[in-house]
């Protein structure tokens, strides 16, 4: 079984959601990864948290920070796979930095993610050149190690990014960190149109997307988009009122990124 | 004793540890930077050029200084000071920022960014970028901001503009990440001026290179004074810039080679500055090192009585000679290092740093066993930075 290859051979412009397990709490991230999905997300991120989050922006920082306090751990990230894979068909991506996998040891996080019947792994700090020894135990349990690209990549070390990934290809849309600004006519495209005509990795588009505009104009150039800080930033403003609100601003964002990206993509399942 | 590789390898490893362990966005600018380099120090203009400006800006060579009575130094051992305090701006820093931002200028970058602990670097960062009249930006940790105030002024004199960074513990590890992350947003036009020893390739042989400027001046001023090679080495190790660019010089010659960390208070999480002495393997800022980490692989936060000691990861290439053993490393705590400050002060009329003094403390604790030896040390920073530190703990300078 292959779910994130079932869902991008089925011609649908996937949206997917980032969501940092144990942020704002442990239980709370269950209730809100299965209420995303409800709500139109194809595939669910869940982010493991890192003390020293270098790619990312203040508001997943932030995420990060708490889900810690909350003592959640890369063993506890794992395990909320695991749970949510009880619950739901749809992909599920494991996110994070490079260490905690590294102490953990490859083969037994390997072990873990499979186990917990997740799909792939998305680590920001492995770039090709280091990402090998982690592919290749990932490979062996069936689950992708997901590639990422910048705006200032080489044509040619793209080409071997694509030829070494799996799942799917994730490109940057900047130069800069999550919840940075999203620009739609950036050099990003070019290096997306490259990659798919290439064919041989899906291409979603992530950092910066906020809205369902944003989410239409990247999708043109791409297979799916990610995103991130706006449903972190979401659940931050609804947590100043209540969880229901937290839960409610997320499902909201989730809707109207499903329902613009549906509606300029109409998918007749 | 093993051979340790003397240069990292073509994706910067020395042995196992090194590597590029960062977000693809800085892959091509290492790769530029890397480039640059490397066609830098093959290039005569550019080496003439810089030890012109080691030499008529900075002071080198910088004297290698007998010391008299430290602790039985002059009687017992031999004791000989290299003496980086004596460059400008105070510490061994300023060699290398004077390389890098030479590097900068010869790559057309606009802006200077860096990050700093004790301040030593951010201060020979802005030096050299108001050298070379390029803008500078320097990142610092709230608490360092506030135990390090002289140096905050004097980089704002200098022109460069310090940016506060109030997470984590504000101290070092926080204020690399606001730097890589200022350098992740500008990567283009921007250099990342990194201070130690520590980071993705090129960086960490990069830091050494500019900074092995001390062993090879020491080694030969050792020679010409004594007729032979330093029996031991000392130097203190932060990231481990000042002891990979004195101990380069020595790693083939029968020289006993000694790393002091920072023992902070104690050696429990959290209280020490020690990744050598009680961490373990870990990818952190960029290279595979020794961290110090918890269970989960998440980094704890240092302690050291010295904002320059005070990080939570060291260079590569000390992973690899601790791994090899051909450097041995210890740990000195805040105590010791307070009290071989004023000692070691009163002694030899020089005062040190506060990250020098943790080696300067070893040497005392270890007088028994360094009879009849032959010492070398890197006195790699002058201590007025520390006078706010000093006062506050009533140390007697
Ligand atoms: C005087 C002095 N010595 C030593 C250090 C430690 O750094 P490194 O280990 O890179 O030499 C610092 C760092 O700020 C310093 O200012």
């Amino acid at each position: 079984m292959n779910r994130l290859k079932d869902l991008f051979s089925s011609g649908r412009k996937a949206l997917a959601v980032f969501l940092t397990a144990g942020f704002p709490e442990p239980g709370l991230d269950e209730e809100l990864a299965l209420a995303v999905l409800d709500a139109g997300a194809d595939i669910l991120e869940i982010g493991f948290p890192f003390s020293d989050p270098l790619a990312d922006g203040p508001m997943i920082q932030r995420a990060s920070e708490l889900s810690l306090e909350n003592g959640t751990t890369l063993a506890k990230s794992i395990s909320l796979a695991g749970r949510l894979r009880q619950k739901t068909e749809a992909p599920l991506v494991l996110m994070g930095y490079a260490n905690p996998v590294y102490h953990m040891g490859y083969p037994e996080f390997a072990d873990r993610v499979a186990g917990a019947g997740a799909d792939g792994v998305i680590v920001a700090d492995l770039p090709l050149d280091e990402s090998g020894p982690l592919r290749d135990e990932l490979k062996g349990k069936g689950v992708s190690l997901i590639p990422m690209a910048a705006p200032n990549t080489s044509v040619g070390r793209l080409d071997e990014i694509i030829k070494t990934g799996s799942g799917f290809l994730y490109i940057v849309s900047m130069t800069g960190l999550t919840g940075d600004a999203f620009e739609a006519e950036a050099p990003w495209r070019k290096l997306a149109r490259i990659a798919r005509d290439e064919g041989s990795l899906p291409v979603c588009v992530g950092f910066g997307i906020s809205n369902g505009d944003d989410a239409v104009r990247a999708v043109r150039e791409a297979d799916g988009v990610i995103v991130g800080t706006a449903v972190i930033s979401a659940i931050f403003r609804g947590l100043e009122d209540s969880r229901e609100a937290a839960v409610e601003n997320a499902v909201d964002l989730v809707r109207e990124l499903a329902s613009a990206l549906e509606m300029e993509y109409p998918f007749k399942e | 004793m093993t051979s340790p590789a003397r240069v990292p390898d073509e994706r910067g490893f020395f042995g196992s540890f090194g590597g590029r362990y960062v977000p693809e966005v800085l892959i091509p600018a290492l790769d530029d930077l890397e480039k640059a380099f490397n066609d830098a120090v093959a290039d005569k203009s550019f080496n003439d050029t810089l030890n012109v400006i080691l030499a008529d800006y900075s002071g080198r060579p910088t004297p290698l200084t007998t010391a008299k009575r430290y602790a039985g130094a002059g009687t017992s051992f031999v004791l000989e000071l290299k003496r980086e305090d004596l460059n400008h701006t105070g510490a061994h820093k300023i060699n290398n920022t004077l390389g890098q931002v030479m590097l900068a200028v010869r790559m057309g970058k606009e802006r200077i960014i860096a990050e700093t602990g004790a301040g030593q670097h951010g201060v020979a960062t802005a030096t050299a970028a108001a050298l070379f009249g390029l803008p500078c930006a320097v990142y610092m940790g709230v608490e360092d901001i506030a135990r390090q105030a002289p140096n905050v002024e004097r980089m704002k004199l200098l022109g460069a503009e310090v940016l506060p960074v109030e997470d984590g513990a504000g101290t070092l590890k926080d204020a690399v990440n606001e730097a890589m992350r200022d350098w992740v947003r500008n990567v283009a036009g921007t250099f990342y001026v990194l201070g130690s020893a520590v980071g993705p390739h090129p960086y960490p042989v990069m830091v050494r290179h500019f900074q092995s400027v001390i062993g090879i001046e020491a080694k030969e001023q050792f020679l010409k004074k004594h007729g032979q090679l330093p029996d031991i080495v000392v130097a203190c190790v932060g990231g481990g810039s000042n002891a990979a660019g004195t101990f380069y010089a020595f790693l083939d010659d029968p020289v006993r080679l000694v790393g002091i960390e920072a023992g902070g208070t104690g050696d429990d999480p959290g209280l020490h500055g020690s990744s050598l002495g009680l961490g373990s393997p870990g990818i952190f800022h960029g290279s595979l090192s020794y961290i110090l980490q918890d269970d989960d692989g998440q980094i704890v936060t240092a302690h050291s009585i010295s904002a320059g000691l005070d990080y939570p990861g060291v260079g590569p290439e000390h992973s690899s000679w601790l791994t090899s053993e051909r450097v041995e490393y210890f740990r000195v705590r805040d105590e010791s290092a307070l009290a071989a400050t004023s000692v070691f002060t009163r002694d030899e009329g020089i005062l040190p740093a506060l990250e020098t003094a943790h080696a300067i403390a070893w040497i005392g604790e270890s007088a028994a066993v360094l009879a009849g030896r032959k010492i070398l040390l890197c006195l790699s920073g002058r201590g007025d930075k520390d006078m706010e530190t000093l006062i506050s703990r009533e140390v007697q300078v």
